[in-house]
């Protein structure tokens, strides 16, 4: 749905804003882009958005070149800014409306859909109160709808869920999956790992402006190097035990801890029944006639294969 | 030509809900000008009133306001608090969006001059009961020499507010467009020399190639990539 080819920016400063960024967002997904500030996710954004143009490189939306075609390109994206970027002295009823009418709807389907966005978002109360008077959840709110108005196929989210309560995430994350799951191929970048890997189902990895992986979570956690983590207690002699789990780690690393036995390998492709580590399933069979009585996988959280990332790129 | 008038009507909404901008220019675009008619009826135009009413200077001081105000309490507030990034991300234009945002400027340039000299004249009326002499005469020169100015102005200010990174840069521009306008004002002293007929068909003339000059530079300064930068 969204292209990204080779993309590369620069502005005044030395080092290049974005530099030879391809990645790809698939339609009905929801794809994380997480990088440090800096590290050009808002120049990433804008771009993508056609509103500043790359010094090389191709960027697509549903086949639409942003730079050849960018008004076509520009009318199947939302954008969320970083900012809410709402007049103060307007309220949200003529601004989203504006929005709508300015992508070509007539004024009254204008008003009409902004009036219903709003209310399917929660910011119904609101819709004819001044932006300044609003609190920050209901900007949010408000600059999510108008992203949303034209019902666009794809999304740009630059930080939804920034510095809101914890109830007004939720209903703004449940409001993008949604969107999703009617086909949206939605962008997301945020700080919070934790967040992100609930949301999305793959991830973009930006440092200094070049993309430092990409992909899904376990394809990440593979070309992170993170550990992925396999721990049994078992039942028995502890000779025993300590004996039959060195057997059965083809090539893990094995360390007791307390009256687990730990697996941990570093390769993550263990998911789909690479030779390094045992799966869990090889672990039960082989562990007789010792009796598992826990069992449980530690895979690298999102937050720990982004500093990993971070760190090997520094 | 839809979009750009909704973008220019979001503008004024926006002006007109600002209770500073409404406050500034019903005092001092609405104000000053029917009391210098008042003084200048009441003396008999034996005082300052009537270099006054005849400058180009006082009866510009509606559309000069006028854009200011715009630019001061909406655009640049705008840009500095990136509001203007939605915009730039919408499918219309550079077009568009660069005549968008100079309409509301043109409009008031353009019909404030004329409400500007007819408040002056009800001033004047007012206090003197009578019209003052060659009202005609003085018509072209003062409504098409403000538009002028104007125009000029408002190109100097739009690009002020574009280009510069803070206060110092519009008001720089502003200062310019200040200096462009005392120019104005000369040159309209000279032609008032010449012939009527002579005289409209210059000013005519300039009004348009200024106008064009200074929409051709508003459009030309005005890229995307600025609204956002």
């Amino acid at each position: 749905m969204i292209e990204v080819e080779g993309v590369s920016r620069s502005f005044a400063a030395a080092r290049p804003a974005l530099s030879d960024v391809t990645f790809d967002v698939p339609g009905g997904s929801v794809t994380g882009l997480l990088g440090p500030n800096g590290a050009g996710k808002t120049t990433l954004f804008r771009i993508l958005a056609g509103i500043l143009r790359p010094d090389a490189g191709r960027v697509t939306v549903c086949g639409y070149d942003t730079a050849g075609q960018p008004a076509r390109a520009r009318a199947l994206v939302g954008l969320l800014t970083e900012e809410a970027g709402l007049p103060g002295r307007l309220t949200p009823l003529w601004h989203v409306a504006l929005h709508a009418t300015l992508r070509g709807q007539s004024r009254n389907t204008s008003l009409m859909r902004a009036r219903r966005l709003l209310e399917s978002l929660g910011a119904g109360e609101a819709i004819e109160r001044p932006h300044a008077t609003l609190s920050k959840g209901t900007r949010a709110k408000v600059a999510l709808a108008r992203a949303l108005v034209h019902e666009p196929p794809a999304v740009l989210l630059d930080e939804p869920t920034a510095n809101l309560d914890m109830e007004t995430s939720r209903q703004l994350r449940r409001f993008i999956l949604e969107r999703a799951r009617s086909g949206c191929a939605s962008l997301v970048a945020t700080h919070n790992p934790a967040e992100a890997e609930e949301l999305c189902e793959r991830f973009v990895i930006l440092g200094e402006g070049r993309v430092l992986a990409a992909g899904s979570l376990a394809m990440l956690r593979e070309r992170a190097g993170c550990p992925s983590r396999l721990e049994a207690r078992l039942s028995g002699p502890a000779h025993l035990v300590t004996e039959k789990a060195r057997r059965i780690a083809r090539g893990a690393a094995v360390r007791t801890r307390d009256d687990w036995i730990v697996f941990t390998m570093t390769d993550a492709s263990t998911e789909a029944g690479s030779s390094v580590g045992p799966t869990a399933s090889e672990l039960v069979a082989a562990a007789a006639p010792l009796e598992i009585l826990e069992l449980r996988r530690r895979d690298a959280p999102l937050e720990e294969i982004y500093r990993r990332l971070q760190e090997r790129a520094t | 030509m839809r979009n750009s008038f909704w973008i220019a009507l979001d503008l004024v909404r926006d002006a007109a809900a600002s209770g500073a901008f409404l406050a500034m220019a019903l005092f001092l675009g609405c104000w000053l000008p029917l009391q210098a008619g008042i003084l200048d009826g009441l003396t008999g135009g034996l005082m300052l009133a009537p270099s006054m009413r005849r400058s180009l200077v006082m009866n510009a001081s509606w559309p000069v306001l006028a854009m200011v105000g715009i630019q001061a309490h909406v655009f640049l507030p705008r840009r500095i608090s990136r509001e203007l990034e939605p915009l730039a991300a919408l499918p219309v234009t550079d077009f568009q969006i660069a005549l968008g945002l100079s309409l509301p400027v043109l409009a008031a340039a353009i019909l404030s001059a004329p409400l500007t000299f007819i408040l002056n004249e009800a001033g004047y009326r007012v206090a003197a009961g009578r019209f003052s002499a060659g009202l005609e005469a003085q018509l072209a020169e003062l409504w098409l020499g403000t538009l002028a100015a104007g125009l000029i102005l408002g190109a100097a200010a739009l690009d002020g507010c574009l280009r510069g990174r803070g206060q110092a840069g519009f008001s720089v521009r502003v200062a310019a467009g200040y200096c462009v306008l005392a120019l104005v004002d000369a040159l309209i002293f000279v032609l008032r020399l010449l012939a009527m007929s002579t005289l409209v068909l210059l000013a005519l003339c300039a009004a348009i190639v200024l106008g064009l000059l200074a929409s051709w530079m508003t459009a030309r300064r005005l890229d995307r990539e600025l609204l956002v930068l």
